[in-house]
């Protein structure tokens, strides 16, 4: 089966605004994607915020009721405003899917309607009485919901541990913020700083926008233009974003945390340069999955297959941030074992270099999964969202010969680029863990 | 091997062929033209409840909780290398998974299809399991038990699940308890595999742009011939009603985790039956606890809801039950409420223009389920487990009328057969 080839068509809508373009008849279902992107910064509490009270109601669908009700009558299509972090970029997402016109009733197609749906939610917003930003009662109900979720996220002993890992190796960088925010930056908030925040992502937000699949070109073209394009609604100035603090540590630190868990969490992070180019990018992910992206890299086959000491591991690339990451859930006890483990078998990868066939499995891999992307529309939207913010612009088949063309020597060579930061574990007490068994 | 029968679904645009080996292992077929990846699916009715059986010969075998789950992880380690390594030199993306009642392996892949089949059909029907090996693995599945069990959401379920059935098996993880995980020996999952792991209770499903025909014939061989013979699992016998109103358990949360689940009497029995129950029980409780619903938006406009909240309908055979969880710091309002809307939705019966809404997100449901070749395999392997015709879920939600739902809702939501549980913060005193 041939990789997909096809690069997506790039139409500039307006400076900082960019639209990726791939129809996809093939497909049953379409995707269209918008990122606004803005600093990881104070501001991420507003957006968040934001986001919950946009799914509250527009001016035409007064209700979350009313617009879950819309969606289904649109075939079970989907407008959704969520935000996330992206290296050290808050990047707010709206992203919308719909059924493709063949399986629908004939004349019945939808992808207009959501669209404009789509559009309401950002742009119409239900308001308060006396022209108020937000309904009082609608936002004091979702505050006080986002500022209790916001602290009840301990609960969710894998994703706070990774944050409070964030917290402590990348203190005093963006990153390390939680780009939900804390629960009293989003109590400190009111409605006319919420609307700002709106107002910031529609004007000062670096846009791209990706749509994908059984999706006709020209109506959804000129919709886009009229909304986001030079003359359009929101033709603003978008400022460049700040590239990415990149740490560079003197010695490995290591950081406890005490939680009452059962299993403990252990990370390790190592700091690296992000990439510039295409080989080097393929070669510092190459690497990470020599050494634990997969159930063919190393810290898998020897923590916990040879060494049977954990369930889970594995190894990550945060190449815009200039971070690999090691995550484990660990018996608490074997932590000084596991660490140990993780930095000999880098330490070895970047004295050695992958074997043959190591570099073999990792390749194999990544050509399934580069000749997979083409068959989903969320797959096909990562892909080429990611070549754009890299500056790459390659498609799969171009990024599969860069891969295949790499030799041990440059998976040696960014393995040499990564420097121990911190050791993280969070773990029960001391007296707890003297008593467990096993 | 031969063809039992080829389902068409024009609304869908898909068929899939059925067909059978000669050792009775049932398979699927869906050709997918234009799409790269190709997917396999293998697996039987035999999962964490059956730790009680006569197997074929009849005999009476007692294993530890957890054993099909275990038994999952050492067919992972093949006969004479690691699965892992051998799908790994593939390339190919692959997993296992234990439920209840079923376990199931998998791989998805872009290449060398061919070869990725024989290694799934190989480890699946010839494992080399020793004592040593078993031994060896009891380190990883306590960590995998243990991340579950640090896990609210996870250890709330199961806390319903022991308010709601006082004997029955789903009342413990599928990975078990981590000290009958250090129980298990190489005899008890050996035990599990030749009473279980024979041809005619494997389902196998296969979906990818592939000749149908030239798959066939590769598979055939790599299939295993007659074994004959049926264990059947011995289970205590549950009384219809709730074991507890209420359970409440102490652990480490920063906010009551509250359940609130209803049982039914008895399962549903096997087949079109139990899917059809599936359907319609899914639907009432989108009926009023989906964004749509006028029920859900009131709770929500009251603050006894917000967006932790989660329903979920589960069911197989001889189980079956509704749940509503939420993160609440009062769970006794939270209870109220719901047991409140619930009967007055009962009472009131469905709106019909809101079941033809949810009828209409079903079907774009379906469709956009059933695209990549990986769901197509999934959702067939469920089917032939499941003794229904591929796609009959769609024939199922057509066919619902108001007067079923109607029926439905007023069994499903008896306060008699209903439970709570409650995980509380360890400091927060008694509700």
């Amino acid at each position: 089966m041939a990789l997909l080839e096809t690069l997506p068509e790039h139409i500039p809508l307006a400076p900082g605004v960019d639209l990726l373009f791939l129809p996809e008849p093939r497909l049953k279902r379409a995707l269209l994607q918008l990122d606004f992107d803005l600093p990881l910064d104070a501001g991420c509490a507003a957006r968040s915020l934001l986001a919950q009270l946009l799914e509250q109601g527009t001016a035409a669908h007064p209700t979350r009721m009313h617009l879950a009700q819309r969606q289904e009558e649109l075939y079970g299509a989907t407008a959704r405003v969520g935000g996330l972090r992206a290296a050290e970029k808050h990047r707010m997402r709206l992203q919308a899917g719909w059924v493709g016109e063949r399986f629908l009733p004939e004349g019945e197609g939808v992808a207009v309607q959501v669209l404009e749906l789509a559009r309401e939610l950002l742009e119409q917003p239900r308001r308060g009485a006396d022209g108020a930003a937000f309904d009082a009662e609608v936002f004091q109900r979702e505050r006080a919901q986002l500022a209790r979720h916001i602290r009840s996220f301990v609960d969710d002993r894998a994703g706070y541990a990774q944050q409070r890992f964030y917290e402590a190796m990348c203190a005093g960088e963006p990153f390390a913020r939680a780009p939900w925010g804390t629960a009293e930056e989003v109590e400190a908030l009111d409605p006319d700083t919420v609307e700002q925040a709106r107002l910031e992502i529609l004007k000062h937000g670096r846009v791209l926008i990706v749509a994908v699949g059984p999706i006709d070109r020209d109506p959804l073209l000129a919709a886009l233009r009229d909304w986001l394009g030079e003359g359009g609604a929101w033709g603003t100035k978008r400022p460049e974003l700040p590239p990415s603090v990149v740490g560079q540590p003197a010695a490995l630190r290591e950081v406890r945390e005490e939680m009452p868990v059962d299993q403990a969490r252990f990370h390790l992070g190592f700091r690296c340069p992000v990439p510039q180019g295409s080989e080097e990018m393929e070669a510092l992910l190459l690497a990470n999955s020599v050494l634990g992206g997969g159930i063919q890299g190393r810290l898998f086959r020897v923590v916990r297959e040879e060494r049977s000491l954990a369930y889970g591991i594995g190894s990550e690339v945060l190449a815009g941030k200039g971070l690999l990451t090691v995550s484990a859930g660990i018996d608490a006890r074997k932590a000084g074992e596991v660490r140990d483990e993780v930095l000999h078998q880098v330490a070895d990868l970047a004295a050695h270099g992958p074997n043959a066939e190591e570099l073999e499995m990792a390749k194999a891999s990544f050509r399934n999964g580069l000749q997979a992307i083409g068959d989903s529309a969320g797959g096909i939207a990562r892909f080429y969202a990611r070549e754009y913010q890299f500056g790459l612009h390659r498609s799969p088949a171009q990024r599969a010969a860069v891969l295949e063309a790499l030799g041990p020597d440059q998976i040696q060579a960014a393995a040499q680029r990564w420097v121990a930061d911190t050791a993280f574990l969070m773990a029960a007490p001391q007296a707890e863990l003297a008593e467990q068994v096993g | 091997m031969k063809i039992v029968a080829e389902i068409q679904e024009p609304r869908l645009q898909e068929t899939v062929l059925v067909a059978e080996s000669e050792g009775g292992t049932r398979i699927a077929l869906a050709r997918t033209p234009g799409y790269s990846t190709r997917a396999a699916f293998v697996g039987l009715r035999f999962g964490s409840n059956h730790v009680h059986f006569r197997n074929p010969e009849g005999q009476e075998v007692q294993v530890p909780w957890g054993s099909a789950h275990f038994l999952e992880h050492k067919l992972f380690e093949g006969r004479e290398e690691k699965v892992f390594d051998r799908f790994g030199r593939l390339g190919a993306n692959f997993n296992g998974g234990t439920s209840f009642a079923r376990t199931s392996y998998y791989f998805v892949t872009s290449q060398h299809f061919e070869e990725a089949t024989e290694v799934l059909l190989d480890f699946v029907q010839d494992p080399l399991i020793t004592e040593e090996r078993v031994e060896k693995e009891k380190g990883i599945i306590e960590q995998e038990v243990r991340m579950y069990e640090d896990d609210p959401n996870y250890r709330g379920y199961f806390l319903l699940h022991r308010a709601l059935y006082h004997k029955h098996a789903i009342r413990i993880s599928p990975g078990g308890p981590v000290d009958e995980v250090h129980r298990t020996t190489a005899a008890d999952l050996q035990a599990c595999f030749d009473a279980y792991y024979r041809p005619h209770n494997l389902a196998l499903s296969l979906a990818g742009d592939f000749d149908p025909e030239q798959i066939l014939a590769q598979v055939e061989p790599l299939l295993k011939g007659p074994n004959p013979g049926k264990a059947e699992a011995i289970f205590e016998e549950e009384p219809p009603t709730p074991a507890h109103a209420c359970l409440e358990e102490r652990f480490a949360v920063s906010r009551p985790h509250v359940w609130l689940g209803w049982r039914d009497p008895a399962g549903p029995g096997e087949g079109l039956a139990q899917l059809r129950h599936r359907v319609l029980s899914s639907l009432v409780l989108d009926l009023v606890f989906e964004h749509s619903s006028p029920w859900y938006e009131e709770l929500y406009q009251q603050g006894i809801v917000d967006d932790s909240f989660g329903c979920s309908f589960s069911c197989d055979e001889d189980w079956s039950h509704a749940a509503v969880e939420m993160v609440s710091d009062d769970p006794d309002r939270f209870l109220e409420g719901i047991r409140a809307t619930v009967a007055r939705f009962a009472d009131a019966g469905p709106d019909p223009a809101a079941v033809e809404r949810i009828r209409r997100a079903a079907w774009g449901g379906a469709v956009s389920s059933s695209q990549a070749p990986s769901q197509l395999a999934s959702a067939h392997l469920a089917s032939l487990l499941g003794d229904t015709r591929p796609f009959a879920v769609l024939d199922v939600i057509d066919s619902i009328e108001l007067d079923e739902v109607a029926q439905r809702a007023r069994e499903m939501f008896l306060p008699e057969r209903s439970a709570a549980a409650l995980l509380l913060p360890q400091d927060r005193p008694a509700s």
